[in-house]
């Protein structure tokens, strides 16, 4: 009893609602959608909506472990995704066809644990090249990898050839929203929580400085293969979802356009920032449905370049150096807080003033891990000369 | 005898392919992005040489005007879309590439319409030694691959522009305190990395008589690739991971039961390459500081 | 803070259960069409990308026709017809999201989509919703199979593939036969796999050779496998073909034919391709000609080509031409029926018409054949020709 006091009193000091925050956004959001969808207020293509930004976070969220917070650049996610997808949507066609049709809901999560499972396998198999290339040479290893799974699906008769698989069991668009976002709201809590915890925090460290993070005892090969492994399955899950919501998809979906594209919204998001990633591929998923709706007939060809240019201008704007200061001053969380202040000031009649204990004292705030990766050095190479220029790295003098 | 005509026919892709990487790793390797609008460049540049192609038939004053075409759209890119990112994260960059690429590829499509258009520039017939004939094209691909890989090198080695590349692309900011203007180095390798693509557009355009929106994108990552396996910022190894990726692709599409699968082998191929050599073919091994 | 969150974490979901017990059964069969003042027809195909030239097509041809069919349609049948096109990209995960948003801005019929595998998603997607569906050039046979709201203008890849193995049975003996087929390609791979099992024991003797869009640079090795093959059946889009013929006029071969489906509509007409330095036979099964001298393909030519140009004319603007014709002419016979078609019909009333009028109607004189019908499972029955493009140099 007196271990619950303890546990619940340290609770309360370390709580913060920025660590929380999105999962009360999304159970608010199922809980929103899930009643007015029941009572049939929503329109289909609002589901429908829902349905492709839910997995587009999910996987998103499984990309942003591996280049957010491994500081490993993967070209090759959607491979995952069509793991998880077409063999989700095989096993639903042909193993358990009886299931399918009686209580699609239990054939729908077996398809999702062999899809996870079957992700998983090829996610070891590509963190073992990880533990011996870095930077551009393991992307160029992940880029290689999507391609050769879309190939491989591609000619398996089984899984439907070029013209792609049709998935017979089309999950019901009415409720299969719900499922996504309550499997969204845990691999929020799984991820969350791995990044909080020690193995958290030893995967950063290797993103931050690997020699440092192997001298401190730190197990590189483990941890990186984890990593991987970890962010399959996500990916996997996210395909078994994204088949419910199609009655037919191909091979050719999965290329390295939308591994890119997947890309986008962890990179827009902000490295390591499990909030932004949300936001943005939800904000992302939101523009491109749009864009393809709005811009029809004659329009259509615009919508490419309205997509290029509100992604060059969302890049810029968080990005750019110069506009720094301007950032700071006009961003989300100051918009955020700005709320935040106004509703406890309406509320509560007292102006909202932060604690400042609070500012110091809290053990295990994930997003204080630092979220700035420095891709710089992950990134580059040297321009390697061909002359015989004396070699200075050999002398293995420091920085 | 069919194993010697598939080579050459590998040599004469490999070639093509060998001049879009020159040009990609130029760029990657000295602004250290991944420019995936690369490949669209390739494509601006092979419109350039049908419009001009069409006027005049004139198939070099074509590859020239096209050469200061890409030139400008490759400095204006660089300007507008990458320069205001210089010191963010290059995947910030990335993304802006990812961009410039649709907005090429649509704004093409507005221009040109979306038809598939063919361009022969010129067939200057075949060699015929003994039993085997290989085509006069290919011995000027493969030539001018060469000597454009043996000009970069010179140029990069010997001349204080490329000296400045190099220094740039070794370390940015002592580069900068060493006088050089990095804004103005990035700005020169956008424009040689142009040039060499439009040169690259014209050879492919020479290869593979075709000219649509999106001519550009797989050769773009296949080059990429190319520039990866050579071992990054390696001029010979561009060259010769184009040649390497020419050759396998050729042969894989020779056999009918692989051919569904080349690109699966290639790749697969690649993947082995590296977990031998984990920096590329010509690459050096660097030496990680804490 | 806690407690704050809880508490409305726990009123909201009590407040939304009720909600969703209280207004359940919202109006799922809600008739989007009702405030419609124009008749709409909609479709989904790719506008941009690889594939952009035959969606640009179907919405030129189809705009064509909905213009034409809006000066007299008023005084037919009492209102004008709206025809709105999105871009799917040829992706079948594109589909849902346009398709919903069509039905919801009252989409009463659909020309379904341009290409196969999108076509099939629309397919599902219209099913509870009873939207008609005519496309003009989705192939595959999964677009008809188990469903009767689904009609093809097109030939499906069954018969254009047996029509193909049945010409090269009868008069292809003497020659060694060859394919060259794009296998990531579903309408290519769609109708070598037609052929080559309607070519039965035969099929052993013929010589494959395939691309895939990732390795479409270079067609050389292709050549040198199909060298020896004196008929050469190209079940393949005519860009990619005009290709492999300039590269196999560089190489030492023995092809005297090329012979091909629908797909090569348009290879005369190609930008930058000059047919007669082609020294073989070129001919192909279609039933569009764009060199037609006379009748309605020909107006339709001339018309196209005035207002759009030759760039996407091919038989997918025909074909879509056709099928707003032919939407039109059934809606003109029920009429004629007695069961008139409102302007602002619930979409499962005009697909319950429709497939009644399309099993009994007989069109003639239309640019994709002169005699169209269609048969029970909704595959189409018109004549089709062998349009030899450009004959043999001897």
């Amino acid at each position: 009893m007196n271990g619950f006091k303890t546990y619940f009193t340290n609770f309360k000091k370390t709580f913060k609602v920025k660590n929380f925050i999105m999962y009360f956004i999304v159970a608010g959001a199922m809980i929103l959608f899930g009643g007015l969808g029941a009572a049939g207020a929503l329109k289909r293509s609002f589901l429908v909506l829902l349905e492709q930004m839910g997995y587009g976070i999910i996987v998103a969220l499984a990309l942003s472990l591996v280049v957010g917070f491994l500081g490993e650049l993967s070209l090759g996610h959607a491979a995952f995704m069509s793991i998880g997808a077409f063999l989700g949507c095989y096993f639903q066609n042909s193993v358990f066809p009886a299931l399918s049709s009686s209580s699609p809901f239990v054939a729908l999560l077996l398809a999702m644990l062999i899809g996870g499972a079957a992700a998983g396998a090829f996610g070891f198999i590509i963190g073992l090249p990880a533990l011996r290339l870095k930077g551009d040479y393991l992307a160029i290893v992940t880029l290689a990898f999507g391609e050769i799974v879309k190939v491989l699906f591609q000619n398996i008769p089984v899984f439907g050839g070029a013209l792609g698989i049709q998935n017979k069991y089309r999950y019901n668009v009415n409720s299969l929203y719900i499922i996504i976002f309550a499997v969204l709201l845990l691999t929020l809590i799984i991820v969350q929580n791995l990044i909080r915890s020690k193995h958290g925090r030893a995967v950063t460290a290797i993103r931050d400085n690997e020699i440092a993070a192997k001298s401190t005892g730190v197990n590189v090969s483990y941890y990186k293969i984890a990593v991987f492994v970890i962010s399959a399955v996500i990916a996997g899950v996210g395909g078994v979802l994204f088949a419910g919501t199609q009655n037919t998809f191909k091979p050719a979906k999965f290329d390295y356009n939308y591994s890119i594209n997947i890309l986008v919204m962890v990179v827009l998001g902000g490295m390591g920032n499990i909030n932004g990633t949300i936001i943005s591929a939800a904000i992302i998923t939101f523009i491109n449905v749009r864009l393809g709706t709005v811009l029809t007939g004659n329009l259509a060809v615009l919508k490419d370049i309205f997509y290029a240019l509100i992604l060059i201008a969302l890049v810029i704007y968080n990005n750019a150096p110069a506009l720094k200061k301007f950032r700071s001053k006009y961003n989300l969380k100051n918009g955020a807080a700005a709320v935040w202040n106004f509703l406890v000031r309406a509320f509560t009649k007292k102006k909202a003033e932060p604690d400042p204990a609070r500012e110091v004292e809290f053990g295990a705030d994930w997003s204080r891990i630092p979220t700035k990766v420095e891709m710089d050095e992950l990134l580059s190479t040297d321009f390697i000369p061909e002359t015989d220029k004396p070699d200075r790295g050999e002398g293995g003098e420091g920085k | 005898m069919e194993f010697l005509t598939t080579f050459i026919n590998g040599l004469s892709l490999g070639g093509v392919y060998a001049l879009i990487a020159l040009g990609y790793t130029m760029v990657y390797g000295i602004a250290k992005m991944l420019n995936f609008a690369h490949g669209d460049i390739i494509m601006v540049g092979g419109y350039t040489i049908m419009v001009f192609f069409n006027m005049t038939g004139l198939p070099l004053a074509a590859a020239g005007v096209a050469v200061v075409f890409c030139i400008v759209t490759g400095v204006l890119i660089e300007k507008l879309a990458y320069k205001p990112l210089r010191g963010a994260s290059p995947l910030a960059v990335l993304i802006t590439a990812i961009g410039v690429s649709y907005l090429l590829e649509s704004l093409a499509q507005i221009i040109f319409g979306s038809d598939h258009k063919m361009v022969i520039l010129n067939h200057w017939g075949t060699l015929e030694i003994g039993a085997f004939s290989v085509s006069y094209n290919t011995i000027v691909t493969l030539s001018s691959a060469i000597a454009i890989m043996i000009a970069l090198t010179l140029f990069v080695n010997r001349t204080k522009v490329g000296k400045a590349m190099l220094a740039v692309s070794e370390d940015r900011d002592a580069a900068s305190l060493m006088g050089i203007s990095v804004n103005n180095i990035i700005t020169i390798t956008f424009a040689i990395g142009s040039a060499l693509a439009a040169v690259a557009g014209a050879f492919y355009i020479l290869k593979t008589p075709d000219v649509s929106t999106t001519m550009g994108s797989m050769p773009g990552i296949k080059a990429f690739t190319a520039a990866v396996i050579g071992g990054i910022g390696s001029i010979p190894g561009a060259m010769l991971g184009g040649l390497l990726l020419g050759i396998i692709e050729t042969a894989c599409l020779a056999v009918p039961a692989l051919a569904p699968f080349a690109i699966a082998i290639e790749f697969g191929l690649l993947i082995i390459i590296l977990l031998v050599k984990p920096t590329g073919i010509l690459g050096k091994k660097k030496r990680e500081k804490v | 803070m806690k407690k704050g969150f809880k508490a409305m974490a726990g009123a909201m979901t009590l407040t939304m259960a009720v909600a969703a017990f209280a207004a359940c059964g919202g109006g799922n069969d809600k008739n989007y069409a009702e405030n419609n003042t124009q008749f709409k027809i909609c479709t989904s195909g790719p506008l941009t990308g690889d594939y952009a030239k035959y969606g640009l097509g179907v919405k030129n041809g189809a705009t064509m026709a909905v213009e034409e069919i809006n000066k007299v349609s008023q005084a037919e049948l009492g209102f004008t017809f709206k025809f709105d096109m999105a871009d799917d990209r040829a992706d079948p995960t594109e589909v849902t999201s346009k398709y919903t948003s069509f039905y919801e801005s009252g989409m009463q019929i659909s020309l379904g989509t341009v290409t196969s595998g999108a076509c099939i998603q629309w397919k599902a997607d219209a099913k509870d919703d009873g939207i008609f569906m005519l496309t003009p050039s989705a192939t595959s046979d999964a677009v008809y199979a188990d469903s009767d709201y689904t009609y093809q203008m097109c030939f499906s890849d069954n018969n254009q593939g047996t029509a193909a193995a049945k010409y090269v049975k009868d008069n292809v003996t003497e020659k060694t036969v060859g394919v060259f087929y794009q296998t990531d390609d579903e309408y290519s791979s769609g109708i070598y796999n037609t052929f080559i099992a309607e070519m039965g024991d035969k099929a052993s003797a013929v010589v494959k050779a395939s691309f895939t869009k990732d390795t479409k640079t270079d067609f050389s090795s292709q050549v040198q496998t199909l060298k020896d093959c004196e008929f050469v059946f190209m079940p393949i889009y005519y860009s990619d073909a005009s290709r492999f013929m300039t590269t196999a006029n560089l190489a030492a071969n023995k092809i005297e034919q090329y012979y091909g489906c629908d797909g090569l509509d348009g290879i005369d007409s190609m930008a930058g391709f000059d047919v007669t330095t082609i020294p073989q036979e070129i001919s192909f099964l279609t039933h569009f000609n764009s060199n037609a001298e006379g009748g309605k393909a020909k107006d339709f030519v001339d018309k196209y080509t005035e207002e759009f140009g030759t760039e996407t004319l091919n038989q997918f603007g025909a074909s879509a031409y056709d099928c707003v014709y032919a939407i039109y002419e059934a809606l003109k016979a029920a009429k004629a029926d007695g069961k008139e078609v409102k302007v602002n019909m619930a979409p499962k009333a005009v697909c319950e018409i429709m497939k009644e009028q399309l099993q009994k109607i007989t069109l003639t004189g239309f640019v994709t054949g002169t005699t169209i019908k269609w048969n029970k499972d909704g595959t189409v029955n018109k004549p089709a020709d062998r349009v030899i493009v450009k004959g043999i140099d001897k």
